[in-house]
């Protein structure tokens, strides 16, 4: 199985109040064809920066041109002009985003937004795509598409808004589909649905997935392997099982510990003490030391390296990977 | 916004380095500071006739000329400025207090918000400057019924802005709080609505200044304004525009200090705008 | 959204008797006793009393606002001392003029404040988007009667290439009555294009950072497109909004723009009506006024509430 899609050192900086900040330190991953990877972390993680930067998603006019390598099916993503990219986004790579209320365009029908995808990659014409436009509907479980298919964004619920913007990125059939937080938004007995349409749409369709998203029990339950992010490092990377059977860094611990769990009495919610770092700061050593309740002397000094820690495990902790 | 000593320095810190509101800074500092100190500035007195230097072009004696009655035109212009200045300052702040006092009766009162803001909407229903006109004729070519009319016109606009912000803050859920612990209407207003009323309603009184000195030129000008021979950056662009081809110096240096001031306004407006929060409307 | 039109006519109503109650309180603002203010300090006492007896002022006040009423419901809208002619019929002898320089106006203004302002947006932090703005800024800082009075100084007196005062009917020729028009109605439109700009700006850069236009961009879309038709359609809704604003500041403006250009509108026809201190023509002619305002900016609210399809399609 070759990888699909690999990130080299990318790098990622923005413009702040006082000077550039970097979101994204030199994240290495990859994803092999046929799978689903899950991405991990607080809000600040810069994990939804890496995933923007794969199709070159962010704001031109404050970020600065990553830097690095982000390889896709052979092609190098960061070196593509923009028609190149274009024909890339939609139709071999999809994204869908965190906020179905407002990632859809409030003036346009349902109809509009699905059949601009189809034209533009596939030349359907306007029949033809209105026809695919309400099969895709039902393909997403979308009751009465028919009649949904004409109205606007506004008229659908929040759930069936996210249907929409599934329909809408899979309508081209591409080889990976990345969604950024697309549950966060939604109800909970939503999620469920949606997270299983998601499932069910990758096995049939054979797409290779990139979920990212900060919910510990969405990543246990659809993912198969896992990259843990911290203030814009990657922290920690393993295999799903292995990772929650027994977690590497202090920080995956850490987040463990904080899920509820039904069987488990406590008198007070287990949390990681402090907050992530101001990214506009150097931080000498170990980004999470200040936080680490494990944290040695060393590790405030020496910026760890992220070290092999196990069959497909990597872990940036040198004390935890020398003495697992 | 209710803000703490050091929230207040940060936003004024902001506010210096933002460039437009230092430029817009200067150049009313630098007027307002002309027309405080008129008296010694101006070196001839700005009603005098001298028909001996009539039509004088800008000169060391007369940075800006005379008019064709032999007046010094630098001299009337700076007068002008006191008188142009001081209508912007008396409407911005009438309007932005009356205008205050009733969005923030409006919207915490909605019996009274209907019945106010359909009498809004009629003032509204003619244009600021046909209001004002109207309202001048009728009271008179003074200064006083100027800032009266300019007021009148523009209490609906900056009422609407209050009640807007005062509207939102109601729906903040410390309103709720606050109503639970006992806290009566007018503690309300006062405490809470109108606070965080500041900001909007700071930006739209400067704008509200600059409007002002725009109408009341625009008033002079068409002679419902504060009569001659007083001078009025208005009045000195009509009187001189009869004489406009052979003495342009008349009619263009009155000009250019309308612009400058408005300009001056405007850019300090748009400066507080831009730092207390670029999303603001502003009516007009 | 039948429903949504008919509650804002409704809603127009009392704003329209309050205004018409405004208006006839205006006589009363007078200082001392109205006749004597509208006869001139230097009427006989007869004349003085007729005036008082033709303008009914010596009824009591309740009778007068229901006689006014009355009148109103049947169209009369008062009589002209000065011209001796009903007020309707004075504003409808000058109403080609002020509605020709509006429409001129508009049609200048619509294009030019809305592209300047996409541009800005579009461009923003750049030189271009600087330029757009200082020069939007330098736009509503002017009076339009001293631009006014420059470009006919220019245009008219030195370089000869337009009439500097004057209106000229289309009938005469489109040439004629352009030439006469276009110095009025850029001086004019100046103003309310700084304005649009400025707005047009704002609305765009806000819809440029909504989330739908990364899923446009994200689809493949092109930029122009993705300007086009995300964006810029998103823009409109709040530009329509503003028009009803625009058109109170061009008519408001007009009425200083037709003195300078001694255009015969009805905002010339107000100032002389109270320079003479015909106050039944100003009571008049801003009954008229405010009625069409009323009534144009119903106009603004209902194509709004058919743009979007938020409020159209609840």
């Amino acid at each position: 199985m070759s990888d699909l899609l690999e990130i080299d050192n990318l790098t990622v900086q923005f413009r702040g109040d006082a000077g550039w900040i970097t979101a994204v330190d030199d994240v290495s991953l990859n994803l092999r064809e046929g799978e689903t990877l899950g991405i991990v972390g607080e809000s600040g993680s810069g994990k939804s920066v890496t995933a923007l930067s794969i199709l070159r998603l962010h704001t031109a006019a404050t970020t600065r041109h990553p830097t690095g390598r982000i390889t896709y099916a052979g092609k190098d993503m960061l070196a593509l002009t923009p028609r190149q990219l274009r024909a890339v986004r939609g139709r071999e790579i999809a994204m869908i985003f965190q906020d179905p209320m407002s990632s859809l365009n409030p003036v346009l029908t349902i109809a509009d937004q699905i059949s601009e995808t189809l034209r533009l990659h596939q030349g359907l014409d306007a029949a033809a795509s209105r026809q695919r436009a309400i099969e895709l509907l039902e393909l997403v479980r979308i009751p009465d598409a028919r009649r949904r298919v004409d109205e606007y964004p506004h008229r659908l619920s929040g759930g069936m808004r996210q249907r929409v913007m599934i329909a809408i990125a899979i309508a081209c059939r591409p080889r990976l589909l990345i969604a950024d937080e697309p549950t966060t938004a939604l109800d909970v007995t939503i999620q469920a649905q949606i997270l299983d349409l998601l499932r069910e749409l990758q096995s049939s369709l054979g797409m290779s997935v990139i979920l990212i998203s900060h919910d510990m029990g969405v990543i246990a339950e659809f993912a198969q392997r896992v990259v843990v992010m911290y203030a814009g490092r990657v922290v920690e990377t393993a295999p799903v099982k292995d990772l929650f059977r027994k977690p590497v860094h202090p920080y995956t611990e850490g987040l463990l510990a904080a899920i509820p769990k039904l069987d488990v009495d406590v008198v007070r919610l287990p949390t990681i003490r402090g907050s992530i770092p101001d990214p506009a700061q150097h931080i000498q050593g170990c980004r999470y030391g200040p936080r680490c309740p494990v944290v040695l002397s060393q590790c405030l000094v020496e910026a760890p390296a992220l070290l092999p820690a196990g069959p497909a495990r990597f872990a940036r902790c040198p004390p935890r990977v020398a003495a697992p | 916004m209710q803000l703490n000593p050091r929230q207040r320095y940060r936003l004024l810190r902001k506010l210096a380095r933002h460039r437009s509101f230092r430029i817009g800074f200067i150049i009313i500092a630098i007027m307002v500071l002309a027309a405080l100190l008129a008296p010694i500035i101006a070196q001839y007195d700005p009603i005098a006739m001298r028909i001996r230097f009539r039509f004088r072009p800008p000169q060391a004696a007369f940075p800006f000329g005379t008019d064709q009655f032999g007046r010094d035109v630098f001299s009337r212009v700076v007068y002008g400025a006191r008188l142009s200045l001081w209508i912007g300052l008396a409407t911005a702040l009438i309007s932005g207090l009356i205008g205050a006092f009733l969005g923030v009766l409006s919207a915490q009162y909605r019996k009274f918000d209907a019945l106010l803001m359909r009498v809004m909407d009629a003032l509204m229903a003619v244009p600021a400057i046909l209001l004002a006109i109207g309202l001048t004729a009728a009271l008179g070519p003074h200064t006083s019924s100027v800032i009266i009319a300019l007021s009148v016109a523009y209490i609906p606009r900056t009422a609407r802005i209050v009640r807007g912000s005062a509207l939102v803050t109601r729906e903040l859920e410390f309103i709720e709080a606050a109503r639970v612990a006992g806290a009566s209407g007018l503690r309300i207003m006062l405490r809470h609505l109108l606070p965080n009323a500041m900001g909007p309603l700071l930006v739209q009184s400067t704008f509200v200044f600059a409007y002002a000195i725009l109408a009341e030129a625009a008033l002079s000008f068409l002679g419902v304004g504060p009569s001659p021979p007083t001078p009025s950056w208005g009045n000195i662009i009509s009187e001189g525009r009869d004489h406009s081809v052979q003495a342009w110096w008349i009619m263009l240096f009155p000009g250019i200090a309308i612009s400058l001031a408005t300009l001056g306004m405007n850019l300090l407006g748009d400066g507080l705008r831009d730092v207390l929060d670029p999303r603001l409307k502003v009516e007009t | 959204m039948l429903r949504g039109v008919i509650y804002r006519l409704l809603q127009a109503i009392p704003v329209v008797v309050i205004f018409a109650v405004l208006v006839f309180m205006l006589l009363q603002l007078l200082p001392g006793d109205p006749a004597v203010a509208i006869a001139g300090s230097e009427a006989t006492p007869e004349a003085i009393d007729r005036i008082r007896t033709q303008l009914g002022l010596d009824r009591p006040l309740l009778e007068q606002l229901l006689s006014w009423f009355n009148r109103l419901a049947h169209g009369d809208f008062g009589k002209s001392l000065i011209l001796n002619q009903s007020v309707v019929s004075a504003v409808v002898e000058r109403l080609p003029v002020t509605l020709s320089l509006a429409f001129l106006s508009l049609m200048i203004t619509l294009p030019a404040g809305i592209s300047l302002g996409v541009l800005a947006a579009y461009w923003r932090n750049t030189w271009l988007d600087s330029f757009v703005m200082v020069t939007a800024l330098l736009g509503v800082s002017m009076p339009s009667f001293w631009l006014g009075i420059l470009s006919v100084i220019l245009f008219s007196v030195t370089l000869g290439w337009l009439p500097p005062a004057g209106y000229v009917p289309i009938t005469q020729g489109l040439w004629p009555w352009f030439s006469a028009l276009i110095q009025p109605a850029v001086v004019l439109a100046l103003f309310q294009i700084g304005f649009l700009a400025r707005i047009t700006r704002s609305a765009m850069l806000d819809v440029l950072d909504q989330d739908f236009i990364r899923t446009a961009r994200a689809k493949g879309v092109d930029e122009w497109h993705t300007i086009t038709k995300h964006a810029f359609r998103n823009t409109l809704i709040p530009v329509v909004t503003v028009t009803g604003i625009i058109i109170s500041l061009l008519i408001g403006g007009s009425v200083v723009v037709e003195q300078v250009f001694a255009l015969p509108g009805i905002g010339r026809l107000i100032v002389q009506g109270i320079l003479a201190r015909d106050y039944p023509l100003v009571q008049g002619t801003m009954l008229i006024f405010g009625f069409s305002f009323v009534m144009i900016n119903v106009l603004v609210d209902i194509v709004y509430m058919l743009v979007d399809p938020r409020v159209r399609f609840g």
